[in-house]
């Protein structure tokens, strides 16, 4: 091609391409504005809502109290569903935060014992009503009620009512009566009745305090029965109740306005709700952010009002004015299975005080910033009197070793003895569990594999480390009594909050009278005294004494302490941030495990 | 012997002249004659980058086989005092590089005059200062080594969140990549280049026999493999380098496959079938002769491959038991903490990307200078 060629055919291209752009319009002279026509004076700015934004790292399932069994759902519900009572905050004149009181919610008052203490009754509030309206009266209540323990639908959460912190006649076999065996209960002869539309009656196999009744139904959610029926499969054993918004209906402090499953939730407060003027917000936004640095980004950013500080975060907030410090309840304890066949040594008394003595529990705290611990019961345990604390006591002092238990000398000696005594000649190699998704056993375990191995010996022992699914661990640690070599040493917390006042209550687990049979060993080989201490707990006479019953509790503790059937590694501690503008009504300085944060009480200062 | 320039042959007197065979004489060959690898090699001293992948490779396999002796620190040497401490190089901390200086945000401005917390000279920089909740709060530089009061120490790649030594563990993690990706690679090179082999020899139903097997195989998910492997068999270096085994030979012993078809047909092959060489010799003497070249560059390409399964094995949760460290398993613990500690997922990652770059071109340069077809170009 020619070089006249191209150029003309390059000139063509740009006559073209400016054909093809339109050209500018003419620039007109600005014109005087039309002259105003009279109109209605601008609407004044709406004022800005306190919505609390917030994050879950994983969508709940369901809002159906009767089969959610996470304890975010737990959080969910209690903001959504209707509920008889409510921990609220008691206040000094000054303005204190100084207990943590029981407020009646849909119930009128708190419950009223009947002469013996064996028959109780529950008012009901009038006022209280489902979003749309319509009463929560006895009706709903006796519905839900009957549905938690329906014995064909079978529902995970049915000893929730039947059996927790209070035990109603015949609930436990109504709902078991299905099952091979079981003689037929009718719904009739179980001790929850009707009497009018706004009281219940109870009937309870046993007496008990006001505070066992009010904490039992203090996690009772109410569902709505036309819904819930309407979702019913054909052979009513499964309902589709609370699984999306349309299949939900509120009457909590908040209803659900919008849930897009996997995303986010946005709950707007309920003004329906019996005490919608003690709740400061006007709504709450949970927003899916399963990363914790995306999280932070997000805090950083302004985006949400809280951030959860994960161990690594914590070196960069920790004199952060903000920092709020929460101590667990669930202590984190290894868990030797004695009955495994490989390793017959963790049966051995002296093995299990071996690796008790050898966990360096200051390092551990320091590892991976939470709290050392070494004794069984958790620190939020209730103690002799309301709103003292198990561990506030001396008595309860005396029972804490020495640098948190950890002697290496000692903790070689009973190595020792037990290798010795196992006749074993040469490296004794132990397997630990532990869940893979745990950042914080995995440290904990890779430094206890590299401090275990100095104190016992290198050529003596090795510790190997097995992680696995989270889903996988539970099944692993119980599935013992079917598969003794399910694992040999494992880590587990198991929080428990609703016992805070009943010290013994925590040793239920180990006493097989968990009726979810969730044990992770043989514990009654271990501490073959155990259970019947537990029973004595339960009786009517230490029940209902509270120095009777801290007594024996402490009693409970050096048994544990003496048998070792759990091995206490640490005490978490959860550390979060609020943004400035959020209020809470609890200072660190004024936090007490019996009172907490108070957050459903929060409220949102617009001006920061 | 009669010399035929010499013979007269009556009926052609006269039609033909004598060639002057003075004038037809070769010269002699001044060079002794090359071998393909010598002028292969010849010709990989062409490709430049190469060369310096090649070195790079070197530098990264000298560390792996003498890094974790070049400090006084164990990969497994653990403690809490020195937890996530930042990188501090010799020389390079002077020049601001490696200094061992870390960013302290939100710190109470009252405390920075408290000597036990912050001992003189540690406090390198005061910067962004702002109030938080009534409270005026700064960020810090500091140097992290006089703050904790390790003034003299040096970890030249930090530590980790059981104070480990991050150099003394990487090169321990890039030596067991290296040697996951080594064994592996060679174990499919030997299953490949036999099983290849003798569907490319005989042929026929052999040859569909064997290759109907391949494909079943190779219709198993690797992830699946992977992950089987490493549950029955626990998280050790065999189980790891036996689940690349199970379906990595195959694209070796199709490479093979192929090459023997093009090969076996050869004349000299058929000539030396003819003259009774046995199905042996044929096979390794004188057609796997020529698969040698595909076969280095594709076991070449290989490595950075099974190096990068192994990181992804351990990124996901499958990789070695701890407290061994591989560079995917740095990886994983590094990305946990990528905001906080960026150091703690950089080195592992310039290190797992130098190999894999290094590697790749390195292979380039070697297909190219073991390509048969350009013998004789340099």
């Amino acid at each position: 091609m020619s070089k006249k060629l191209l150029s003309l055919l390059m000139v063509a291209i740009i006559v073209m391409t400016a054909a093809c752009n339109p050209a500018p319009a003419p620039t007109s002279p600005p014109t005087a504005a039309p002259t105003a026509a009279p109109t209605e004076p601008p609407p004044p700015p709406k004022q800005e809502e306190k919505i609390y934004r917030t994050t879950f790292t994983a969508d709940i399932r369901t809002l159906n109290p009767h089969t959610g069994t996470q304890s975010v759902e737990d959080g969910a519900r209690a903001d959504l569903s209707p509920l008889l009572f409510m921990q609220a905050i008691e206040y000094d004149a000054a303005g204190n935060p100084v207990a943590p009181v029981w407020l009646p919610v849909f119930a009128a008052e708190l419950p009223i014992a009947l002469d013996d203490g064996y028959n109780w009754e529950i008012k009901l509030n009038p006022d209280g009503v489902w979003e749309n309206g319509e009463p929560v009266d006895a009706d709903t209540w006796m519905y839900t009620f009957k549905m938690y323990v329906d014995p064909t639908m079978f529902n995970p959460y049915g000893s929730w009512l039947f059996r927790d912190q209070i035990e109603i006649v015949n609930a436990e076999a109504y709902y078991l009566q299905n099952q091979a065996g079981n003689d037929p209960v009718a719904w009739e002869d179980v001790g929850i009745t009707k009497v009018d539309d706004y009281t219940i009656h109870l009937s309870l196999t046993s007496r008990y305090r006001q505070d066992d009744v009010i904490r039992h139904f203090g996690k009772i959610y109410a569902v709505y029965e036309p819904l819930y029926e309407s979702l019913m499969n054909e052979s009513r054993t499964q309902t589709t109740y609370g699984t999306d918004k349309a299949s939900f209906l509120s009457g909590g402090p908040y209803i659900l306005e919008s849930w897009t499953i996997g995303s986010e939730r946005l709950y707007k407060k309920n003004p329906l709700w019996p005490h919608a003027d003690m709740i400061n917000l006007d709504g709450v936004l949970s927003t899916l952010v399963p990363d914790s640095n995306a999280a932070q980004l997000l805090f950083e950013n302004g985006e949400i009002d809280v951030l959860g500080v994960t161990a690594a975060m914590y070196e960069g907030y920790r004199e952060d004015p903000r920092l709020l410090i929460t101590p667990s309840g669930a202590n984190q304890i290894l868990y030797a299975n004695v009955v495994n066949p490989q390793v017959p040594i963790l049966a051995d008394l002296n093995m299990r005080k071996a690796l008790y003595h050898a966990v360096d529990r200051e390092s551990v705290a320091k590892l991976v910033n939470v709290a050392p611990w070494a004794t069984f019961m958790h620190g939020n345990a209730g103690g002799p009197r309301p709103g003292v604390g198990f561990w506030d006591t001396p008595e309860a002092q005396a029972l804490i070793p020495d640098n948190w238990g950890f002697d290496p000398e000692l903790a070689k000696q009973y190595f020792d003895t037990a290798y010795a005594a196992a006749g074993l000649s040469g490296k004794l190699v132990l397997e630990f569990m532990y869940s893979e998704t745990s950042e914080v056993h995995k440290s904990v375990i890779e430094f206890l594999q590299a401090q275990w191995a100095i104190i016992f010996g290198q050529d003596l022992f090795e510790l190997r480390l097995v992680p696995v699914p989270s889903p996988a661990i539970l099944a692993a640690q119980t599935e013992w009594p079917s598969n003794p070599n399910s694992y040999q040493l494992s880590i587990q917390g198991l929080n428990w909050p609703n016992t805070m006042y009943y010290p013994n209550q925590q040793f239920k687990f180990y006493c097989n009278m968990n009726v979810d049979g969730l044990t992770f060993t043989d514990f009654e080989s271990m501490a073959p005294d155990m259970p019947e201490m537990y029973l004595l707990s339960l009786t009517e006479e230490y029940r209902m004494d509270s120095e009777l019953l801290y007594e024996l509790s402490l009693e409970m503790e050096k048994y544990w302490m003496d048998n070792m059937f759990g091995i206490t590694l640490y005490r978490p501690l959860s550390f979060t941030i609020y943004s400035d503008r959020i209020v809470l009504p609890v200072t660190q300085e004024q936090y007490s495990p019996l009172i907490g944060w108070g957050t459903r009480w929060m409220d949102i200062d617009l001006t920061k | 012997m009669t010399n035929i320039n010499e013979t007269s042959i009556p009926e052609f007197e006269g039609m033909f002249d004598p060639l002057n065979t003075e004038a037809l004489k070769d010269d002699v060959f001044q060079t002794s004659p090359m071998g393909f690898f010598k002028e292969s090699f010849l010709r990989f001293t062409r490709y430049r980058v190469s060369i310096v992948a090649f070195w790079i490779i070197m530098v990264v396999v000298f560390l792996a086989a003498f890094g974790p002796a070049l400090n006084p620190y164990g990969f497994n040497d653990q403690n809490v005092a020195r937890m996530n401490m930042p990188p501090r190089i010799p020389y390079l901390e002077k020049m601001g590089i490696a200094d061992g200086s870390r960013i302290l945000t939100n710190r109470r401005a009252s405390g920075l005059s408290d000597l036990t917390v912050y001992p003189p000279g540690s406090i390198m920089e005061i910067m962004n200062p702002r109030m938080i909740s009534g409270v005026e709060m700064v960020d810090l530089k500091v140097n992290y080594y006089s703050f904790i009061g390790l003034g003299d120490e040096y970890f030249w790649f930090g530590t980790d969140y059981l104070g480990r030594d991050l150099f003394t563990r990487l090169f321990r993690g890039t030596r067991i990549s290296l040697i996951i990706a080594i064994f592996s690679v060679a174990i499919n090179t030997v299953i490949g280049v036999i099983y290849g082999a003798i569907a490319g020899y005989y042929g026929g139903n052999v040859d569909m026999l064997l290759m109907r097997l391949v494909e079943i195989i190779s219709g198993i998910p690797q992830l699946v493999v992977f992950t089987l492997f490493i549950l029955v068999f626990g998280r050790g270096i065999n189980a790891i380098i036996f689940s690349f085994v199970v379906t990595g030979w195959m694209p070796t012993a199709y490479l093979i496959r192929a090459q023997f078809y093009r090969f076996k047909g050869r004349e000299y092959v058929l000539a030396a079938r003819t003259l009774g060489v046995p199905d042996r010799l044929l096979v390794f003497r004188h057609i796997l002769p020529n698969c040698v070249g595909p076969l280095i560059t594709r076991a070449m390409i290989a490595i950075p491959g099974a190096i990068f399964s192994e990181s992804f094995l351990a990124y996901i949760g499958l990789g070695l038991q701890p407290p061994e460290p591989s560079i995917g398993v740095m990886l994983s613990d590094g990305q946990r903490v990528l905001l906080q500690f960026p150091y703690q997922t950089l080195f592992p990652a310039i290190i797992i990307s130098a190999l894999m770059i290094s590697f790749n071109l390195f292979s380039n340069g070697l297909r190219d200078a073991l390509d048969p077809t350009k013998r004789g170009e340099f």
